[in-house]
């Protein structure tokens, strides 16, 4: 739960330099660019210049990022929905289920498509999954192991 | 029928899984393009592969004379190399009428199955075998001057069928383990529910193969708009205009992304209805499978359109088989349900 919380805040943090340097620009269907990695991942120096401003490699590390995340958080609502648990965590969880299953569909989509309309909605729907965390959080505030 | 018979029940499902591999072994031979490579058809001896160079000259020949080989012909090789996918797809078929009537001869006569539950099966292997005479309609049609691929009016029925058998089977097996359900309350608000979603995942499986039938994956490879459209211009082209829902891309390939939307919908709001609802176990599980598998196969299609991929589509199309399965055996454990208490316990004992 923990660390579906870090993974968010994580891919949230990198999907602020996709927005920023408007990194989907790289994406083209015909040549399969910005799906899979850049071929010169450390072409900006200093080394570290990359993960902030070179478009393919921001696109890149979001991608990963977000994957890991969706499977963090899938897997956390899976257990919290097998676990037999009372409303208030089982509520929370589907929202989490939910909401990641949307943001990565929506993350496809905004790639895809190029629209800025859905980049914005999948900004804002990363802000109500990271809410839909803190009220999972809150909810499992008093557990104890069995 | 002895209650919960296991043994019974484990034979009918490695059926299931033989009509998931007929359906792998078929969608393989329609993206490869060997559905009509093999025009003949000898229902019981067709398991024996060709003996020697003659028969393969004669096979060759038959082929020869398809429209398909007229628009693009082949060597020998090459025409080997389609044959056999199509050809282990057929013997996989023979297999599955074994493994279908050898046991339920030995089942029946030991009394271990029920005479109603011998005579469905029988019916069930009567399906298959209409079913295969259908695919044999099937590569027929590649007989038929200027047709070069297995038609959309032969494909989508003979996928749907495939289906409709699937699903009987796996709610015949899954009954034979489970013969009576325990009552579960308050929960017999998601069955109409579940009906509806596998009664969408049928349509939009058959809408899908449509779009198999045309190679509509070739256009509109952009997602969520059709190349900026989101109704794209000459969905009505065709006369007469039936035949648009049939043969024309633009109208299938928009036929299948709306249907597959408000498929996706449709079950996930029945997987948030069914994971709320005071479910078993079992039960529960199936509900969520079929939350994944739903979300898998939208984002499979996404993928698949964008990258205009026949082979992508091949996998999103078993995923759909999966999905089938996973709606399915969650109606199944429904199937005892009752409608909750007007109030919960614990407000009934404050009235």
């Amino acid at each position: 739960m923990v660390a579906a919380s870090f993974c968010l805040a994580v891919t949230m943090f990198a999907g602020t330099f996709v927005s920023g340097t408007h990194a989907v620009d790289v994406y083209n269907a015909a040549t399969q660019a910005g799906m899979g990695p850049p071929a010169n991942y450390f072409a900006l120096s200093p080394w570290w210049l990359n993960f902030f401003a070179n478009k393919p490699a921001v696109l890149f590390d979001h991608q990963v990022l977000g994957t890991l995340t969706a499977v963090t958080v899938l897997v956390t609502a899976t257990i919290s929905l097998r676990g037999a648990f009372p409303p208030a965590i089982r509520d929370p969880a589907l929202a989490i289920g939910g909401l990641v299953l949307l943001q990565y569909v929506l993350g496809v989509t905004a790639l895809v498509s190029q629209l800025m309309d859905a980049g914005v909605a999948h900004q804002l729907n990363a802000v109500l999954l990271l809410a839909s965390l803190v009220w999972l959080l809150h909810g499992l505030r008093n557990v104890a192991a069995r | 029928m002895r209650a919960g018979d296991k043994l019974v029940s484990n034979w009918l499902l490695l059926l299931c899984f033989m009509v998931f591999g007929i359906v792998a072994g078929g969608g393989h031979a329609r993206t490869i393009g060997a559905g009509f490579i093999l025009q003949v058809w000898r229902p019981v001896t067709g398991f024996l592969p060709p003996s020697g160079p003659a028969e393969w000259a004669k096979l060759f020949h038959l082929y020869q004379q398809t429209a398909q080989y007229r628009a693009h012909a082949m060597t020998l090789a090459e025409f080997k190399s389609l044959f056999w996918p199509m050809f282990l797809d057929r013997v996989w078929g023979r297999l599955m009428a074994v493994v279908l009537l050898v046991p339920l001869a030995w089942f029946w006569w030991r009394h271990r199955l029920s005479n109603r539950l011998a005579i469905w099966l029988l019916v069930l292997f009567a399906a298959g075998g209409a079913q295969a005479a259908f695919g044999w309609a099937m590569v027929r049609t590649g007989m038929w001057p200027g047709v070069t691929t297995p038609p959309p009016q032969f494909l989508a029925p003979h996928f749907l069928s495939a289906m409709l058998i699937f699903a009987a089977l796996l709610w015949t097996a899954l009954t034979v383990r489970n013969p009576q359900p325990a009552r579960i309350e308050g929960a017999a608000h998601l069955r109409p529910w579940l009906n509806a979603s596998i009664g969408l995942i049928f349509l939009t499986m058959g809408l899908g193969a449509l779009v198999a039938a045309t190679n509509a994956v070739t256009v509109f490879n952009t997602f969520p708009t059709m190349d900026g459209n989101w109704i794209p211009p000459g969905l009505l082209v065709l006369h007469p205009a039936w035949l648009n829902f049939l043969a024309n891309q633009a109208t299938v390939q928009f036929d299948h992304r709306v249907f597959a939307t408000i498929t996706a919908l449709t079950v996930l709001t029945t997987a948030v209805l069914g994971l709320r609802a005071p479910l078993p176990p079992g039960p529960r599980d199936s509900f969520l499978l079929m939350a994944a598998l739903v979300a898998l196969q939208y984002l499979l299609g996404m993928l698949t359109i964008i990258m205009g991929s026949a082979n992508l589509g091949y996998i999103h199309e078993l995923n759909a088989v999966l999905l089938l399965a996973a709606a399915v055996t969650a109606r199944h454990g429904l199937r005892n349900t009752l409608p909750g208490a007007m109030l919960s316990p614990s407000m009934a004992a404050a009235e």
